[in-house]
This record gives structure tokens, sequence and C-alpha cells, in this order.
């Protein structure tokens, strides 16, 4: 399992790397960012100025080699946008947005894995039809419309809930919620799919002969070895909200770094946008990583051939 | 459950689930809105990027910072257009290039150190000559070379490269700070003279305002106010009318505010930049059928709220030509000058581009598409290209994009904040003008005999320039001044202004009980 | 079993049958009508639509929807513009299409090639591949969204480019997993000679298994990939206008939900219905295709219920009912009246009217049902399994198929039976069917399973469960599959004294390794941490019996015990069957194809041939002489002293079809003594001698011969 790890991280410096320097070559070609941060009369004067202060006038080449330079030692540059070093501005969001991709991941696995179980029990039957329905329409509800009509009928209408916002408890409902109808209607989908073939299986057929109860049929043979397919596509799932959950963090005030790194995008504050980028990247590759964990945790066979 | 590994896997999903409940406490209760009936809440549609007082001009920046948490020397009645004492109490033209102002005695900023003639010299240097590319410097001040030098404690002496009549409105956008203020690098958190200070600003999620109790002049109603941000304006909407904000602003109609929406009128003014270079928009009769082909009544019924108008500056504002009316929605005629400047060879069918900014008010897009309908029944060929502000802005400003863009039409709005055409004219209308494709001499010589006029002189100059581009020039299609409207909850007695989408003073909003 | 029933009656024509089947699924009916006509409005959409969709009308916007007083243009009301919602929906059915189809199909075909060819090489290529995916998955597609069409300017073509790109490494990954899956099962099976090369083996092996996936993803994706779109629009650098998709309309209708709602709502209706169908046949598609799935198809909404509450009060009818089911009526031959079935005391012979079978046979003599099972022999109090009249219907998209017909049969402890017949002929499913694990496609029709004279079919479920184990144990045939790959065989082993004993997890463990050592596992204590796949084949079918037999059943059930074993070891893994069936005094029904191994290891054998049984007696006499054709032909081609390891295949000809038998004896199309009366009537299993009975017309004949 250890030398999976390692394997793993080593391998991953490389495509780190890719990332950061397409990022930094890519956000280059959207356009010289001091349109956005001169006073609309700026001179050429005060253009060289600004490109000489902020290093953008260096050869890409060595620009990107300054800045890698730097991120050894930990300085993400400064945001042209808010004047504060960008390494700050992304370890600030990143928890927020880790939370709310965090419940909503939890949740939508559960509740995935109980709906999918239940529908793949019996398939074809109404339960299984209207889990089938009511999933693949939560896949493709546009969020920002849920998003809205959330806030219109639960917070507006009814008052049961805040609008937006972080404070309490009751405002991590909409959000959470919003966020999460999409991944629980693709996973229920997969959990299903996984089931049916699972439940199909002899060693379930073995596991009824030995009499034990449906329950331990469902959760303690079939739903282990369905998981596999689940977890590949949780994981991509997650790397989607992990990403930044950009609707959602826009809509609630969510200060999270899917809004960050969007502003950034959109501000050209490059710094900040590098950062945000490592720091996803970095988190969505620990990500893949803790799935491979998981896939070899719950499959032998996986760490078998993990070892070898 | 049954499995060995089952069993393995339960601590790491039990201590997962602890980890987010733990997290989930941190934050959940660290946002303070809510408040007292003593808080002002009040829902912005972005976070300020700083408070940075050199900055007050930007949009974001000034309708936190100006007139709350700094002040500057003089300040501009938004309804009169009148200059109003401030942090100075009078002010006397001695030259052509020299101003004298007396400053306000016993204010002190709210780090406790005093006001000084010195501090407001620190200020407009740190304004207009430093390193910080100041967003005023470049706004207020864009040709401009000015030196403030401390008389004595309390009078200042503000001298000029060229003659300006309009000095002490142009030091209206200087915000006064102290001189322990960083010279060479902007500041979040500035420190000032007005009646509230920054309690806390928790980034990306509130910024709390408390009343300053050494302030000046007559204390506010609310001990506090707090800001938050919702980039949504139906959620803003609906923040007021579930009580969870006292005041909303950049609200549109269809954003479902209600009975708490007031309306006022702003001074921005949308329209369209014409590329008068480039064929077939060179001719003016081309010009001419664009202002007639737009429904100005339509887009007003239908996508914004405004006004139809013919000029950029709104009324109020020095320069501003009651004469001039908005172009009537003629597409008969609009039709007509098409098919006439056809016959004399003008290429009508080449294709012009909109240039469109998102967001740049409600419904940016459906605009657009309001004109290019208009402009395709006038027989022209019309495509629009949506852009993100900055690549929009290449467009918008000088040195305009290289390569082969074809003719284009810019979506832009135009905002006078300070009150005088001076800062409208030669940036948009002049030859030279840093958001200017076009421009002709016999305009640049009309806008540069308004700049060194004074009083109705300098009035009826900047107006008979509006009306000179207007009939001769036509470079833009002026579209509407934009009306403004924002949410008020119960608690809050407050009447918008022109201004209050730059400077929205908290000291004018009243407890309603 | 279920499956290869299934399966062999579908066929090549399955794909023939494509569109009746889809006939016969509602919701994917529905569902393709739904794409068919997205389809049609994206391609008449503009001729129909005209210049409805971009006719402005700045005076009258946001009508409310449902009126016709403007025209079927307005009747889903009109936008902020007055624009015609109706007539825009149309229009924009195209430019939805436009970008989503090319872009899913780009990243379809792309992340799904480039992932099998991955996943079947492995090595460095499957690394590269899958640092690739990371790269572009950690990467913002926003920042790519934005650079592309702000350097090539938003247009449909960069959109789909942007959206195709984002979209590759979801397929690679899916793909590379289930070709490295399939490699390393490919490997085992030295299958790689399959293919000359391996994009032979790839287009040839590893794309059909992996492509049903793909699609559901597929489908899943095209909503994803015009919700994106949507985003894109909403950002301002999706479609431009005037050009117009669904996503675009979502989008800007969004600012005016609280005013104008159905701005908004019908185009994201539009997206909904389209994904939603997309998804319904995709997972209609991939049931159909695989043949994993395909029987699934026959499953009735009902099947689950009378299968988990089989329960004695309400089920004698159910079962009944079934057996009077028209359907089943309309192959007399196998139909038992409902007065027979419904008293058990019948005695059917000249004065049962019920069956015209029987009675149109006056020289049958027809052992009494019920309390005589098979043959003429009298069941004796040592009969621990009694299975009397046991019928299975699977329930199949062309209706229910008899698969197993009043089959009947009994053991007594410590004795073997051996259950002798092709694949298809129901032994299996007989098997199912007595232990109470038949998939929830088959159905038990009628007739008794009793055991110790209990009723097991009229035993609620609990009471079932509680005789799984301790009454009826199974042994099955693949001792891979029948064990848990995730758990140790430990767990699995200890299992059922935790499940019926509820003895501690520690006791149940030292239970199981003793268990292991008695059926001659070494090391049993190190090992019983091990995992199914690091045992060898005949360990996993040792560990399978030990499994059965730890609860010391009644009667155990082997299925095809050793048929994936080599000969030394299933000589081993018979001997510890033996071993235990005396140790236990447990009553074994031996289910198997091979002669040898009846013939050496069961006392008595029951011969089965198209779901019934033919001939039955102690195994020496019905192997020295058989009293009915089948078994004849199968043993006259087989010298004696050759029996084991032959199979029964040396009969011209194949078994019928469980859904297509021949009416009249099902065995007359392959036998030689066929005459007129076999292709009319089918004979009843008629006693022919002391403990031997045989179903055919001509049994005396050659019982006497």
């Amino acid at each position: 399992m250890l030398t999976l790890l390692r394997r793993r991280a080593v391998s991953s410096v490389i495509p780190l790397l890719v990332v950061v320097l397409g990022v930094f070559f890519l956000a280059r070609l959207t356009g010289d960012p001091a349109n956005l941060y001169l006073p609309l009369s700026a001179t050429p004067e005060m253009r060289a100025e600004f490109a000489a202060r902020n290093g953008l006038d260096d050869p890409l080449i060595s620009q990107f080699g300054d800045y890698l330079a730097q991120v050894t030692h930990l300085d993400f540059g400064e945001s042209l946008r808010t004047a504060q070093p960008a390494g700050e501005a992304v370890l600030r969001a990143f928890p927020a947005t880790l939370q709310l991709a965090g419940w909503t991941m939890l949740l939508a696995i559960v509740g995935a894995v109980v709906v999918g179980s239940l529908a793949a029990y019996r398939p074809n039957s109404a339960t299984d039809r209207i889990a089938s329905f009511l999933s693949s329409t939560a896949a493709s509800v546009p969020d920002f419309w849920i998003a809205i009509m959330g806030v219109l009928v639960f917070a507006v209408t009814l008052g049961w809930l805040p609008t937006s916002g972080t404070s309490g408890a009751a405002a991590w409902v909409l959000p959470v919620v919003t966020l999460l109808i999409r991944p629980f209607g693709v996973l229920v989908q997969v959990v299903r799919g996984a089931m049916v073939s699972a439940l199909s299986a002899p060693y379930v057929k073995v596991a009824r002969a030995k009499g034990a109860s449906e329950l331990r049929v469902v959760f303690g043979h079939a739903l282990r070895n369905a998981a596999a397919p689940a977890l590949t596509v949780a994981g991509d799932l997650a790397v989607g909200l992990v990403n930044g959950a950009v609707v959602v963090e826009t809509i609630f005030g969510w200060p999270g770094i899917g809004k960050l790194m969007i502003d950034s995008v959109l501000q050209r504050d490059f710094a900040v946008l590098q950062a945000a980028v490592l720091l996803t990247a970095l988190a969505i590759f620990a990500l893949n990583i803790l799935v491979d964990l998981c896939h070899a945790l719950l499959d032998p066979r996986v760490r078998q051939r993990a070892a070898a | 459950m049954t499995g060995s590994g089952l069993s393995r896997s339960r601590p790491i999903v039990a201590s997962l689930a602890v980890l987010l409940a733990a997290s989930g406490c941190s934050v959940a209760g660290a946002d303070p809105i809510g408040g007292g009936p003593d808080t002002l809440r009040i829902v912005l549609p972005e976070e300020p990027p700083t408070l940075e007082p050199c900055d007050a001009s930007l949009t974001a920046t000034g309708r936190v910072t100006r007139a709350n948490i700094t002040e500057a020397l003089t300040e501009r009645d938004p309804s009169s257009g009148r200059l109003e004492p401030a942090l100075a109490t009078k002010w006397a033209r001695e030259s052509a290039t020299s101003w004298t102002f007396t400053l306000r005695r016993g204010v002190t900023f709210h780090d406790g150190s005093p006001f000084t003639a010195a501090a407001a010299a620190f200020s407009v240097k740190r304004a207009t000559d430093s390193g910080i590319d100041c967003n005023v410097d470049g706004y207020i001040f864009a040709d401009s070379e000015l030196t403030a030098t401390p008389v004595d404690d309390t009078t200042l002496r503000v001298t000029t490269a060229k003659p300006d009549p309009i000095l002490p409105l142009r030091l209206c956008f200087v915000e006064i700070v102290p001189t322990s203020t960083d010279p060479d690098s902007r500041v979040r958190e500035p420190v000032g003279t007005g009646p509230y200070r920054i309690d806390e600003w928790n980034q990306g999620r509130y910024l709390r305002l408390k009343r300053f109790p050494g302030y000046w002049g007559k204390a506010p109603d609310f001990a506090a106010a707090t800001y938050v941000w919702r980039a949504e304006g139906s959620v803003r909407a609906a923040m007021v009318t579930n009580s969870e904000a006292d005041v909303a602003i950049g609200l549109a109609p269809e954003d479902g505010a209600g009975d708490r929406a007031v309306e006022f009128a702003t001074n921005e003014v949308s329209y369209l930049r014409m590329d008068a270079t480039k064929p077939p928009l060179d001719d003016i009769r081309v010009r001419q059928a664009v202002n007639y082909a737009i429904d100005r009544e339509g887009l007003v019924t239908a996508v914004f709220a405004g006004r139809p108008t013919g000029q950029l500056v709104a009324k109020g504002v020095t320069g501003h030509n009651p004469r001039l009316r908005p172009w009537p929605y003629d597409p008969e005629r609009a039709r007509e000058l098409v098919a006439e400047a056809r016959a004399d060879g003008v290429r009508t069918d080449t294709t012009l581009t909109i240039i469109g900014r998102n967001g740049i008010y409600p419904k940016a897009a459906e605009a657009m598409e309001v004109v290019q309908d208009g402009l395709i029944k006038a027989g022209l060929k019309v495509r629009i290209k949506m852009l993100d502000v900055n690549a929009w802005l290449e467009y918008l400003l000088r040195p305009f994009p290289a390569g082969d863009t074809g003719p284009t039409l810019l979506q832009a709005q135009h905002g006078n904040q300070a009150g005088d055409a001076a800062f409208t004219m030669a940036q948009i209308y002049g030859s030279e003008g840093a958001q200017s494709s076009y421009g002709t001499d016999a305009l640049d010589t009309l806008i540069e005999q308004a700049e060194l006029a004074s009083g109705a002189k300098r009035q009826k100059a900047f107006a008979d320039a509006f009306a000179h581009q207007n009939d001769k020039v036509v470079r833009d299609a002026v579209m509407a001044n934009m009306t403004g409207l924002l949410a008020l909850s119960p608690k809050v007695r407050y009447r918008p202004d022109p201004s209050t989408n730059d400077e929205m003073r908290l000291a004018d909003m009243r407890r309603a009980d | 079993m279920l499956q290869k029933a299934t399966s062999e009656t579908g066929g090549t024509t399955v794909r023939r049958r494509w569109f009746t089947l889809l006939l016969r699924d509602r919701f994917a009916c529905a569902a393709a009508l739904v794409l068919v006509l997205v389809a049609l409005c994206a391609v008449l959409g503009p001729l129909l639509a005209g210049d409805l969709a971009t006719r402005q009308n700045l005076r009258a916007p946001g009508r409310p929807p449902f009126s016709l007083d403007h025209g079927w243009a307005f009747v889903l009301g009109s936008d902020s513009l007055g624009r015609p919602v109706a007539a825009r929906l149309l229009t924009a059915a195209g430019t939805t299409l436009a970008v989503a189809v090319p872009a899913v199909l780009c990243s379809l075909v792309v992340g799904s090639v480039w992932g099998m060819w991955a996943g079947y090489h492995g090595g460095w290529r499957e690394n590269v591949s899958l640092r690739v995916a990371d790269v572009i998955l950690s990467f913002p597609s926003l920042l790519l969204a934005v650079v592309v069409l702000y350097v090539f300017s938003p247009s449909a073509a960069s959109i789909v480019l942007v959206l195709a790109v984002a979209r590759i490494p979801v397929y690679l990954r899916t793909a590379r997993a289930e070709a490295a899956e399939l490699r390393s099962r490919l490997f085992v099976d030295a299958a790689r000679t399959f293919g000359t090369g391996g994009w032979a083996t790839i287009r040839r092996h590893v794309a059909p298994s992996v492509l049903p996936t793909l699609l559901t993803v597929a489908a899943l994706d095209f909503c994803f990939v015009m919700l994106a779109e949507s985003s894109l629009s909403f950002l301002g650098i999706g479609i431009q206008p005037p050009d117009v998709s669904w996503g675009l309309m979502v989008a800007q209708g969004r600012q005016e939900l609280q005013s104008a709602w159905w701005i908004a709502l019908f185009p994201g209706l539009a997206i909904v219905l389209t994904t939603v169908s997309a998804t319904v046949l995709a997972s209609w598609a991939r049931m159909t295709t695989d043949p994993g799935q395909r029987w699934r198809e026959g499953v009735r909404r009902s099947g689950w219920r009378a299968r988990w509450s089989r329960g004695a009060s309400a089920d004698p009818a159910a079962r009944e009912g079934a057996v009077t089911d028209p359907d089943t009526n309309a192959d007399p031959d196998t139909t038992a009246g409902p007065d027979t079935t419904a008293d058990p005391d019948t005695t059917a012979g000249p004065d049962t009217n019920a069956d015209p079978d029987t009675t149109a046979e006056p020289d049958t003599i027809v052992a009494p049902r019920g309390s005589r099972p098979i043959g003429p022999e009298q069941p004796t109090p040592a009969d621990v399994l009694v299975v009397d009249d046991l019928s299975v219907d699977v329930h199949t998209p062309a209706g229910p198929v008899h698969v197993v017909r009043r089959v009947g049969f009994s053991v007594r402890s410590g004795e073997t039976l051996a259950l002798l017949g092709e694949s298809g002929c129901g032994k299996s499913m007989t098997a199912h069917a007595v232990a109470g694990l038949l998939d929830p496609v088959a159905e038990v029709v009628g007739g008794q399973v009793r055991l110790d004279g209990e009723d097991l079919l009229g035993l609620g479920a609990r009471a079932r469960r509680r005789l799984a184990g301790p009454g009826v144990a199974m042994v099955f045939q693949d001792a891979l599959s029948a064990l848990n790959p995730v758990l140790t065989v430990g767990t699995q082993l200890a299992e059922p004294f935790r499940i019926h004993e509820s003895v501690s997890r520690r006791a149940a463990r030292a239970r199981a390794v003793e268990l292991m050592e008695r059926v001659g596992i070494p090391e049993a204590r190190s090992r019983a941490d091990a995992y199914p796949h690091q045992f060898s084949g005949g360990m996993r079918q040792r560990l399978l019996i030990a499994t059965a037999v730890a609860l010391r059943p009644r009667v155990l059930i082997a299925d095809e015990p050793t048929t994936a074993l080599d000969v030394t070891v299933q000589a081993q893994i018979m001997d510890l069957l033996g071993e235990l069936r005396g140790e236990q005094r447990t009553a074994l029904v031996l289910i198997t194809h091979d002669l040898g191994l009846a013939a050496e290891h069961a006392d008595r054998v029951a011969v089965m041939y198209a779901g019934t049984v033919v001939e039955t007696g102690p195994v020496a006499e019905v192997f020295g002489k058989p009293h009915h054709p089948y078994p004849r032909g199968l043993l006259a081609s087989v010298p004696a002293e050759q029996h084991r390891g032959s199979r029964l295949n040396s009969i011209p000809g194949s078994p019928p079809d469980p859904g297509a038998v021949p009416a009249g004896c099902a065995f007359r199309t392959r036998c030689p003594m066929a005459r007129e009366r076999c292709a009319t009537h089918r004979p009843a299993l008629t006693g022919t001698g002391v403990g031997r009975a045989a179903a055919c017309h001509f049994g005396k004949e050659l019982a006497d011969a």
C-alpha cells in the first residue's frame, strides 16, 4: 500500500508541472491585464511600467522560470486585484469549497448507495423505474435553475431557510442540496448498474444459501463488489466539485475556490489563478490517489496487482 | 458488517464524518449578518477588491469607501450639482493655476492622529503622483499636473501646471488619508476621517464597519454596517424580502424586489460606439441609419430600466444639453439612408460586429439582440460577439486590437461621476481620447475651448460640443439614461440619488423607527 | 443457467427483434419517441418556425404561456424580447444537438479508443495516458474555455472542441479500467492468441464489453454537455445570438425566473427530457445487448414478491393460479389440472380425468402422487428430501418458458442421488428451486419440496433462511465466482456460524479454521486471512464445500462440483464429498452431466431431459439396463468402463430449446423408437421395475427386452 502511495506521488509530479505550465501560458494568452488594472486613460509609459513591475514584460520562459523559483519558496506572488499574497487568498477560499464538496459527496454517496441498491434489488420493478427516472432527471436539471428556485421557494416563499451566506447550519442546506442533485443522480445510476451485476453473481447465491439475511446479502456481499465502478465515478464527480462549484458558490455567496478561480480568470489575476489551480490540482491528485487507495482497500485483487 | 475489510474502513468513514462536522461548525456562525436593529445590512453585487482610497473612482471600491470611511476636501451634491465643503471649509482661486483651501479644524483620523494640511498634501501626492497606478489619477487627473503644499496646519495650496477651473471638483475624488499610509503600494484597509471605520473584514464573507465615535460631523443613525455580496440580482432582492438584508443594490426590474424596490435616476448612459473609420460606418448616413434603427423605447420597455436619451451625460452634469432629444425610432428612414449610401457605392454589405460585454448592465446580450434586429431590418449585416471585461476593454481602449477586426459597434456605458462634461468629452469624443476611435478637428477645438471655460460659458460650450457631435459627427448611438433600482427593508429610510451607485452614504440612511 | 436458457431462446435473432423488443418496453419506447421527435425538430425546426424565432416584439414582451390567441408559436409564451418561446425551442433544437452530439461523439471516440488502447497494453502507455487524464481533469475547464473562445472567438466549433477535450478523460479512464480488467482475464485464459495484433483484439474482444458502460456514460454526458454549453452562455462565451440553443435560453431566462418563469422552464424541460430519454434508451440498449442482463427484461413486476414472500397462506392459490394460467394450458402436456394440484391425495390413474394425456393412456400405471414422488417405490421414513411435481417457469419477454416440468425425486439420509442431464435440461434450475435460490425471473409454479415432511415452498422467507445451511446446503459449480472475491475465506467460512448460531466473531473464526482443516486446506490458520483468488481451483472447491457442510446440512446439493477441475482434483473433491456424506449422514444430490461421476459416486440416478425426469432408479441398474431410449442412447455409445469424463452428447441432434419443446414426447425428435403416438402424447413417469421408473411409452418393452 505504501509503495503504491509512493509511486503515485512520484508519478504525479510531472503532471502537476504540466498543469502549472499549462495554466501559466494559457492565462497569458487571454490578454494583458493592464487594461483592467490601469486607469482607462493610461499612457503607454504607464502600461510599460505596469508590465515591468509585474514582470509581464520578460520573455514567457523566463517569467515561468521566475515563477517556479518563487513557488519553491512557497511564494505565489501577489494578487493584482486585491493587493495581497495570492497564496493567502487561495488558502482562505479552499476550506470552504472542501467542506461543501465533502458534505455533498458524503450525502450523495450515502443516498445513491441506498437508492441505487433498492433499485437494483428489484430490477425493472416500479421502484427501479421510478429511481431510474428520477435520478436521470436529477442528473440533467441545470444547477442554477435549482439554486434560484430553491431560494425562491424555500427562502422567499416558505421562509424556512436563509437565501444565501454561510451563517448557521441552515445556510448549508440549499448549497449542499443544489450541488448534490447531479452527483446523486449520476451515482444512483452507476450504483444501480453495478449492484444489478453484483446481485446476480454466484457468490450472492452462496450467501443466500448460507441463510444470510437480505440486508447482509446486499450490504455485506454485493455492495463491496459493486463499489469499484461507483467509486471511480464518485471520484470524477468529486474532482468536479473540488475544482469549484462555480454556479453554487456564485449564487449563494459561498467564498470558495470556484468563485475565486472564475473571478481571477475574468479579472486576469494570474497569480491567484495559478495558485488556485496549483492547489486544486494538488487536491485532485491527492483525491485520485485516495480513490486508488479505496479501490485497493475494497478489493484485495487490486491490492495484489498494486503490490506486484 | 461481515467483511474484515468493511470493519477496517469504518474508522475512516467515521473520522471523515467527524472532520466534516467539526469543519462545518467552524464555518457556521462565522458570519455575523443578522446583527441587531442597530446594524445596517447591505448586500452588494461584488466584494470590493480593496478599500484603497485612491481607487475610489472604481465603483466596487468607492461605494464602500467614499464618504463612509474616508472623506475628501470637497464634496459634490449629486442632486444640485453644487460643490459643498467637506474636510475643507472654503477655497479660493488665487491665480489661474493656484488654489488655496482652508481645512476643517478638530478633525481626527480613525487612528487618533489629527487631520492636518500635511495629511491633505500627502493624500493629493499619493493619489496623483505615486507608483500605485491610482484609478483616480487616470480618471480625474488624466492630463493635469498638480502640486499640493501645506501652508500651515489648516491651509493647503494646490498649484496646477495648466489653468484648471474645476480643480475643487476634481479634488472631491481625492480621499484624505493620514501620512502614516503606505505611499508606495495599495492598502486594503485604509484609515480615514469618515463617520465609520473598518471593524472587521472577513474576506469573501462580510465587511463590517463601526460608527467612529470621534467623527467631526453629525453621528449617523446606525451603529454599525455590514456589507455582504451576492452576484445574483434575484438573490440580492430575495435577501431584502426575506429580511436578511436592509439594502440591496444593483437590481434589475425582473429580480423580484416587489414593493421593496426603489427606482432612481443614475448618471449612467448606455451607448454604442461606432467605428467611424471603417466602411460602411465611415459614411455618416450609415451612422445616422444606425441611430434611427434602434428602438430605444422598446429597449427600456423590454430589456432594461431607463429613459431614452441623446447624449452621454445626464441632467445635472455641467454641459448637459437639454435641447438634445433622443433619436427617434424610424426604421423606414434607416432603410432609406442605408439604401442611399449603398447607391453611392458604400459597402453596406460588410458585416458589422457588435462587440458586447456581458454584465455591463442587466440583459446586456438581449439589448444587443434588439440592436442587431433593428440594424438587420435597416439592411445591414450584423453579428454579435459578447466578450468578458478584459477582452472587451481591448476594443474600448487605445491602442485598439491589431489585425482585421472589421467595422465594430461597441457596447458601452458611461457614467459621469464628477458632474462635469470635461470627464466625458475629451476621453470619449476627442480624436486622441483613450476611449475614442474617431473624432474631428472641429469637435476637438470645441472641447478644448470648453475645458478652459468656467461658469455659464463652460455649460454652454460643452452643450454646444454635444450638439455638434450629435448633428455633425454622429459617432455614437446613445441609447438610454439608465435607471437604478435598489431594495430597502422597512427598517431603513433612504433616498437614493444619481451617484448612489458610486458613493453610497451610510450617513444618509436613517432608521425608520 | 438462466441466462443460457434465454439467450438460447433469443440467439442471433435478438438483433432482428430489436424493434419488437423496443415496442415491448413502454419506457424505452417513449424515450425513443422523444429522441426521434427532438431529432425531427432539429431538422425541421427552422423550416417550421421560419423567422418566428427571432421576430421581436418589444411592445408586448413576456406573454404568458398556454394561450393560442397569438398563434401556435406563442403557446409556450414569449420571452423578454417578445419572441415566441415555442418557436425558439424548435429552432434551438438544431443548434443544441449540433453542439452536444459532436462533442459527445468526439470525446467518446477519442477517449474510449485511447482508454482501451492504454488499458489493453498496460505498462508505460497506461501510465502516461492516466497522467494525461489527470492533467485534463485537474485543469480548470473554464480557463480552457475562456482561452479557446478568446483566441478563436466563440463559435459552435470551438465550443465543441472545448467540451470534447474536457470530457475525454472520463471515457479514457472508464475504458482503461474495463480494458485492464479484461486484459488480466484474457491473459489468464491464455486467450491472447485470439487476435493477430493489439488492435484486432481490442476491436473484437475489448470494445464489445466496454462499449455498453461507455454508452451509459455518454448518455449522461449528453446532458452534461448541454448544461456546460448553458454555463458558457451564462458567461457570454457560448452560442452567440441570434443563434439560439436551449442552454442559451435557460441562461438568459434565469434572470426572469420570478417574473416570467416560462422562459427558462421550457428549454430546461427540453434538456431534461432529452437527457432522460437518452439515459433510458441507453440503459435499455445496454440491457438488450448485454446477455448478462437481457434476461431481466422478463422479470415481472410482481415476480420478486412471489419470490421473497412465498408464504404458506397466499401462495398455494398463487401457484395454482399460475398453473392454470392460459399460457400454461396452451401446452396441454405439462398441465396438471387444477384439481390435481389442489388435492395431493388424488391418485392419477384411470379415474383421474384431469389430464387428457394420462387418461388417453390406458396402460399407464401412474404412481400415486404426493406420497410417491417418483417411480413405484414407496417413500420410506428415511427420505429426507422429497421433491414432488415441481414445476418452474422462467419469464421471458416472449412469455413464460416451462424449464422444469413436474419433476419429482427423493433422497434418503446418507444416500447420493445423481441428477443427470445435459446443460439446459433443467437440472440446475431444479436444484435452485429446491434450495430456494431461484433468480427473480424464475418462479416455482407448482409442486412441493419437502424436507423431513415440511414443505419448504410453503415457508416464509425468514423460516426458509433458517433452514438454508442446516437444512439444505448447496455446493456451486464455479468456485471462483461462488466465493466472494473481496472477503477473506475465513470470513466467508465463519459466516454460517455467525448467522445461524450467533457465536462471537472469534469463535466463528475458530470454527472456520477447523472446517478448513477438515476439508484439507494446509496451514488453515494463516490461510484463513487469504482471499479466494489466492487459492488454487481445487482448494477453492474445498472451501466452497466447507461452507456448505459447515452446519451439517440434512441435504447437500452439489451442482456440478467438479466441472472446472482436472481429473485428479475431481477425484479428491468427490472423495471429500463422499467422506462428509458418510460422516454427517447427509443426503447428497449430485448434479452432473458426467456419466462416470454418477456411476462411481451415486446410489441412485434421475436422468433429466428437457425439464422432466425421464428415468430413475438405482445407478447400477439404470446404467446396466436403461428403460428409456435417452439414457440408452447415451450409454450405448460409451463402454461402461469409460463412463468417467464422457459427456452426454453422443446422441445425434441436440436437446430442444426450453421455449420450444416439441409436443408429445420431448425426446421423440432424437429417438430411434419414436412412433406416431409419441408426437401427440407425452409419456408420464411410470414404474418399470422395483425402484425404477421411466417416462416412455415403451418403457415396459425396454424393461422386458
